[in-house]
């Protein structure tokens, strides 16, 4: 029945995403450099939480990241963990220059596990990839904790903006896929067998709307 | 309250609330579909009811849909569903020309951004299941006229989720005492204010804050979640002296509790 084609929905896309480490791993520079292509070498500390929004293009699809970018200060992880609810990725961001800000991050890692209420598809990023002489972490140690808790992984530099977009995407672009085959899945299973009631995945461009409300890691659930 | 809206023991507003939000998605599911979804929803039920009784093998081949004369595409009977769908989208098409020139000066209502879009398709929506409901009225022009304050308190009243919480902003307004928000010259000034007020500092701070976003009143109420907590965590430069001016006469409502006596 061709006749009147399926209304084309122009469905944009809202993914949260959190930028956690630890203080002046350069969070808010790679953020300033990916939203606005700017660099601040001494930009202030971040308190509380700082909130940009970038549109991203993945196979053609608008796509809208929702960055919250968070204070790096031990101090300030109770309100911190506040602005992870919602969010459906994370840039986990250490220093490769600093081995202390390397040795946090299985710390942010339980942090985020405990206070978001998802799955968040994650990537380890060693920032300052620049600082080639000052380097303390290598990138084999990087790499094998990346595989070690599953994460992705890419060495960034924000001053001279290297890997900094494909960082942000490659978290975007999971997410998006992942979602992808949730509403096929979704889809298949409808055809198949009785609707499911409150089983399918919301897709709408509403501002704050979460975009899953399951875990998007947990491939074959249901 | 005064509309009917809500009922007046103010305990039973959440409960009275999400029973009328089922209702409303329920119309709109019934009432707005295109025929072909309508059909398919149909099918489904049908299997799913087949399944529950029978427990028979529903992955056979796709069953062929009973398409009556009647409800053909083609049909020009008016009974049919799809005459029905074409009126429809008729209405559709005059509400939606309508509402691009519903208040066009303001943001919330109208261009391409996603929250505009997404206020005209909520009214459209509207319009389109008063027009279904009371088919002797259907829409008439100016009807939009009449929904756009009506949508607009009650959206932005009772939008939960975009609320742009105090812990997005304030946190950093108070706790570094402002001192993020402002250039140096302008941090002095305000300095002075919270130093020198008989309010004492802290609730002086916090008139500040208060006074803060009533500058920026008519913005907030304009803008989606995004846009408003740009405008709080990068605050525009503004008139000191009135900012000040404003944090002073603000009289602390106190009709909700009363004073120890």
């Amino acid at each position: 029945m061709a006749f009147v084609s399926e209304e084309e929905k122009t469905e944009d896309y809202l993914f949260k995403i959190v930028l956690v480490g630890d203080s002046a791993v350069g969070k808010s520079n790679l953020l300033a450099r990916f939203a606005r292509n700017e660099f601040y070498p001494n930009s202030k500390s971040t308190i509380g939480v700082e909130f940009q929004t970038q549109k991203l293009d993945i196979n053609g699809k608008e796509v809208k990241a929702q960055i919250w970018d968070t204070a790096g200060q031990e101090r300030f992880r109770a309100v911190t963990s506040a602005y992870y609810r919602g969010a459906v990725g994370a840039l986990l961001v250490y220093d490769i220059s600093r081995r202390q800000t390397f040795d946090s991050i299985g710390r942010w890692l339980n942090e985020l596990q405990t206070h978001s209420d998802m799955n968040v598809v994650t990537i380890l990023v060693g920032n300052k990839s620049d600082l080639r002489d000052a380097r303390e972490v290598s990138t084999a140690e990087g790499k094998a904790l990346a595989e070690a808790q599953g994460l992705f992984f890419m060495e960034t530099s924000a001053l001279d903006s290297s890997n900094v977009a494909a960082a942000f995407q490659t978290v975007v672009k999971e997410i998006y896929n992942i979602l992808s085959r949730k509403v096929m899945m979704s889809h298949e299973l409808k055809k198949q067998d009785a609707p499911l009631d409150g089983k399918t995945v919301v897709l709408q461009g509403d501002e704050n709307q979460e975009p899953a409300t399951e875990a998007p890691k947990s491939g074959g659930c249901c | 309250m005064i509309l009917g809206y809500l009922p007046p023991s103010r305990d039973l507003w959440e409960k009275e609330l999400s029973e009328n939000r089922k209702k409303y998605a329920k119309l709109k599911e019934e009432l707005l579909l295109t025929p072909s979804e309508l059909a398919r929803m149909k099918e489904e039920a049908f299997q799913s009811n087949e399944h529950n009784n029978t427990h028979s093998d529903t992955a056979g081949p796709l069953i062929r849909h009973e398409i009556s004369h009647e409800d053909h595409p083609l049909s020009l009977g008016k009974a049919s569903v799809w005459h029905q769908y074409f009126e429809h989208t008729e209405i559709a098409e005059q509400i939606d020309r309508d509402l691009q020139r519903t208040h066009p000066e303001m943001k919330f209502f109208s261009g391409e951004s996603s929250f505009g879009r997404k206020h005209r398709e909520s009214m459209r929506n509207v319009l389109l299941l008063f027009s279904k409901l009371n088919p002797a009225i259907r829409y008439v022009q100016g009807m939009n006229e009449v929904l756009a304050p009506l949508y607009y308190v009650f959206s932005t009243d009772t939008d939960e989720k975009n609320a742009v919480k105090p812990q997005y902003y304030g946190f950093r307004w108070i706790t570094l005492l402002l001192t993020q928000e402002f250039n140096l010259q302008s941090i002095l000034r305000i300095w002075d204010s919270l130093i020198s007020s008989p309010f004492g500092i802290q609730e002086m701070l916090l008139r500040v804050c208060c006074a803060m976003l009533l500058c920026v009143k008519s913005r907030l109420l304009s803008g989606d979640f995004a846009a408003n907590l740009k405008l709080l965590q990068h605050y525009p430069e503004i008139n000191i002296e009135h900012l000040l001016q404003v944090a002073q006469d603000l009289t602390p409502d106190t009709s909700y509790y009363r004073l120890p006596s």
